[in-house]
């Protein structure tokens, strides 16, 4: 479910850890992504709690940086 | 050279485990394979005989040469060797491992344990002393 801004809404009961999945488009820049929590108080208004914020930086076309695994002694000789 | 077959990361690696002789004046050649990912760039690759302890590899002997390592934008490997020039030292069994970049390495490999033996120098000839052990004559003709 969506709110009227776009935002994704999803229950998460209390104590969980729950995941879903989303998707948007960032032509030509970075976005954050910007997580909200709410909970709901006894006068039934619901008020924000928490809040998280990941950056995603626009990488499409960019080479890692360089990055090495492990290295092995494949073999070694006696050269006169 | 002797050795066993073990699973590694790249599959089944031949593990060398038969002592190579070594005398001054010769070259040890050490192969090394070792997995990249990303960027081209040029690193040094680095191998050294020695002593491993607790305190660390205690290095005797080395020998490094700069590697080009090309873009890799997925797990790939590569295989190079480095020369470590022999000169006298110590006779015995020594330690052998290999590196990427010296000071602070980028990634590091298993020590082999005692598979250099590092042989005495030969020494130029030379004669201690002479005596005269006995004499007779010879008839001529």
């Amino acid at each position: 479910m969506r709110d009227a801004a776009g935002a994704m809404q999803v229950v998460v009961p209390a104590g969980a850890t729950h995941a879903w999945y989303d998707s948007f488009v960032m032509p030509e820049q970075s976005v954050t992504v910007t997580a909200v929590s709410w909970y709901l108080g006894g006068d039934d208004t619901w008020y924000p709690d928490d809040r998280a914020e990941e950056d995603v930086g626009l990488e499409a076309g960019d080479v890692p940086d360089s990055d090495f695994g492990l290295i092995e002694i494949a073999g070694y000789e006696r050269r006169a | 050279m002797g050795g066993v077959y073990v699973p590694s990361q790249f599959g089944v690696v031949f593990l060398p485990l038969a002592p190579v002789q070594v005398s001054p004046g010769d070259t040890l050649r050490v192969t090394c394979r070792y997995s990249h990912y990303g960027a081209a760039e040029d690193v040094v690759l680095y191998a050294a005989i020695g002593n491993h302890g607790w305190a660390g590899f205690d290095e005797v002997l080395k020998g490094s040469k700069t590697v080009s390592v090309p873009e890799d934008l997925a797990w790939t490997n590569h295989e190079d060797y480095v020369d470590i020039v022999v000169s006298a030292k110590a006779p015995g069994y020594y330690d052998l491992y290999a590196k990427i970049d010296g000071g602070i390495p980028r990634v590091t490999s298993p020590v082999l344990q005692d598979v250099i033996e590092l042989l005495a120098e030969v020494t130029e000839s030379e004669f201690g002393e002479i005596a005269i052990t006995g004499c007779a004559g010879v008839e001529a003709g």
